[in-house]
């Protein structure tokens, strides 16, 4: 049973694609906080 | 494991030293035998002054016909991964084409599917326990 | 790796930029530091976002930098699908950070924990455990600086090492808990940014079905969903990472730290952004068989296949990545290892009356003490003493089981925990000695579970849970 290439490029593009959001998803819930002066 | 690997090495290369077979004379390509049970394993050899370019591996021990050729110039150690279960000779090679040095064999045997599997069933098991006592155990208020 | 991929120079200047950036910020930050609760736990009241991205910034080590590329090339998919979900370690540490800060509103340690739950025995083998892996964890980072910073650059092995451990001490010492959840901000976005970039330049450069073919062509068995090691690996992975995480000091000071009704929504948060962090890094691994090069030992093979994608400019970004990587990582362990030698060894064993006010002075001494140990441990550069982390699953897993069983259950007692802890470590390395390094952390876990369940059964103490909160 072998991973096919669908299964591969599905699995790496889906990692990059996420780890691209996340830094923008971090940045906006620190603006919210500290919108709502609440960072600490 | 790596740990373990390397120990015994180490232990090689002082009994061959004890031995007297240094490597004084011939380069060597350690271990020259060796068995993996997960398909990597870790191959070296000291820089004598020839020029070694390629580590070639064959799966008889006549090097009748050369499966995969690794560039391994300006290197005295390569760690390569992927094998299945077999026997498989290595030789070193130098700029002329010209093998030096003994030849080592490895011998993998992959650990059997069934344990593996019985593992896996172990860890399931432990997981989903784990799980369900942090979704839904009892949460006695102080 | 035998090629410098970046000039001694440019390295010693991004150490220096950064090293002086990340030192004022921590005295910035730590300037109104007044009270022991502002130093080690950031005042308890650390925000969504800030908990959020200092959880996945301390998860993201320099492992996930270089273990996860080394075992994608051991193990194929599995290992990096394996690696990834170590993520689970945060996420199912959400739930269990709100019982915390609800069990012990004004806790500062795990130590605090084991000792009022289970009593003197427990806590003894606990704090060795968690000590030892600690120790073994800042080894392998300070190791893991020098290693690093002086194969991707000209510096030399004792420079990159004492550089990285004297920058995290002074920042860490200056701001405490701020400085260090503040820092992993900036750093998550760093790393974020550079593993992306580094991960689309190598798929643009080389082509993901490129790699793919080479694989399927020239080693088939990293694309074998029943590949059994990679099947062993898989759950013993998991177990490791909730183990290093339900017991380590590290994350239950983040727990006690979090402002009210935090804590769950940030570990859920983290463990999920840091999900596709091991694949991202990872998968390059395999471009090992389209790019010809292979590495003198597994470990290396992440900065070899980069350093080969990316030649010198791109070197600039793996630096930047790795320092960062290490840093936070770094910081956290130390501020969290010297709670644990402050509350615990400190004013647990040694001097039981020390105030608040005497107990912040140590705590700073502790941050000091334990940077300079690490730092005399990592000069002799010992390759056995950075394997020790692999080492400390069988000791971590074991722990498992007894603090979750400890949280939810009154009847769990602390003999039966003390010797879940030890029969499970015990039988962790067995498994280490016998199998592989892939089996250690299931049997350790398995086992302490067995003896869990045995004490459940046979006895049934009615622990009384304001006990903790007092």
């Amino acid at each position: 049973m072998f991973m096919t290439y669908a299964w591969f490029e599905f699995l790496v593009y889906s990692a990059v694609s996420l780890a691209a959001i996340a830094p923008i998803i971090l940045l906006i819930l620190a603006v919210i906080d500290w919108h709502k002066e609440q960072l600490w | 494991m790596q740990l373990f690997f390397s120990r015994i090495c180490t232990k090689i290369v002082i009994l061959s030293l004890l031995l007297g077979i240094s490597a004084a004379t011939a380069l060597e390509l350690r271990p020259k035998q060796q068995s993996s049970s997960e398909g990597y394993y870790t191959l070296r050899w000291e820089d004598s002054g020839k020029e070694i370019t390629t580590l070639e591996m064959s799966p008889s021990s006549d090097f009748g016909t050369i499966e995969t050729q690794y560039n391994v110039v300006g290197m005295s150690q390569i760690s390569v991964t992927g094998y299945t279960n077999g026997q498989y000779y290595f030789r070193l090679v130098d700029s002329n084409g010209v093998a030096v040095g003994n030849p080592a064999s490895v011998t993998v045997e992959h650990r059997s599917l069934e344990q593996a599997l019985q593992l896996f069933g172990v860890g399931c098991l432990l997981f989903l326990i784990l799980v369900s006592i942090l979704l839904f155990g009892p949460r006695q208020k102080n | 790796m035998t090629e410098v991929t970046l000039s001694s120079q440019w390295a010693l200047l991004i150490v220096v930029l950064f090293g002086i950036a990340w030192i004022a910020f921590g005295w910035w930050l730590g300037r109104n530091n007044r009270t022991i609760d502002d130093f080690m736990l950031a005042g308890r009241n650390v925000g969504f976002a800030f908990a959020s991205a200092t959880a996945m910034a301390t998860w993201i080590t320099s492992n996930t930098t270089l273990v996860a590329p080394q075992l994608t090339y051991q193990f194929g998919v599995w290992g990096m699908i394996g690696y990834s979900l170590a993520a689970l370690g945060l996420i199912l540490f959400a739930p269990m950070a709100k019982r915390i800060k609800a069990l012990m509103p004004h806790g500062y340690t795990c130590g605090d924990f084991i000792r009022k739950r289970f009593g003197f025995i427990a806590w003894l083998i606990f704090l060795v455990i968690s000590l030892c892996y600690a120790l073994g964890w800042l080894v392998s980072l300070g190791m893991a600086g020098g290693i690093l910073l002086s194969a991707l650059s000209g510096l030399n092995y004792f420079f990159g090492m004492s550089a990285i451990l004297f920058i995290c001490v002074c920042y860490t010492l200056l701001g405490g808990l701020k400085a260090v959840i503040a820092t992993d901000f900036v750093q998550t976005i760093i790393i974020l940014i550079g593993v992306v970039l580094i991960a689309y330049i190598g798929i643009s450069e080389i082509g993901l079905e490129t790699i793919y073919d080479n694989v399927e062509e020239k080693s088939p068995q990293l694309l074998n969903l029943l590949f059994p090691a990679a099947i062993m690996f898989l759950f013993n992975n998991i177990f490791f990472g909730i183990g290093e995480i339900f017991h380590s000091n590290v994350w239950w000071s983040r727990a006690f730290a979090f402002k009210e009704n935090i804590g769950k929504k940030a570990f859920l948060m983290s463990g999920l952004l840091w999900l596709p962090i091991p694949i991202v890094t990872g998968f390059a691994a395999l471009a090992a068989f389209s790019l010809d090069v292979f590495p003198p030992s597994a470990d290396m093979i992440g900065p070899l296949i980069a350093a080969k994608i990316l030649g010198k400019v791109g070197a600039v970004f793996v630096f930047i990545v790795v320092f960062s990587a290490l840093a936070s990582s770094l910081d956290s362990l130390l501020a969290a290892t010297s709670d644990l030698l402050t509350k615990d060894i400190y004013k647990g064993l040694i001097n039981k009356s020390a105030d608040n006010a005497h107990l912040f002075k140590v705590s700073k001494i502790s941050i000091v003490a334990l940077g300079f140990f690490t730092w005399l441990l990592c000069i002799p550069k010992v390759a056995t003493l950075g394997a020790l982390l692999n080492f400390t699953g069988a000791f971590v897993a074991s722990t498992i089981f007894p603090i979750v069983f400890g949280l939810y259950y009154r009847r769990l007692d602390g003999v039966t925990a003390a010797f879940a802890m030890a029969l499970g470590t015990l039988s962790g390395l067995l498994g280490f000695g016998f199998i592989g390094f892939y089996v250690a952390a299931l049997f350790s876990c398995a086992i302490s579970l067995l003896v869990c369940l045995i004490g459940l059964m046979i006895k049934n103490q009615k622990f009384d849970w304001q006990t903790l909160s007092e």
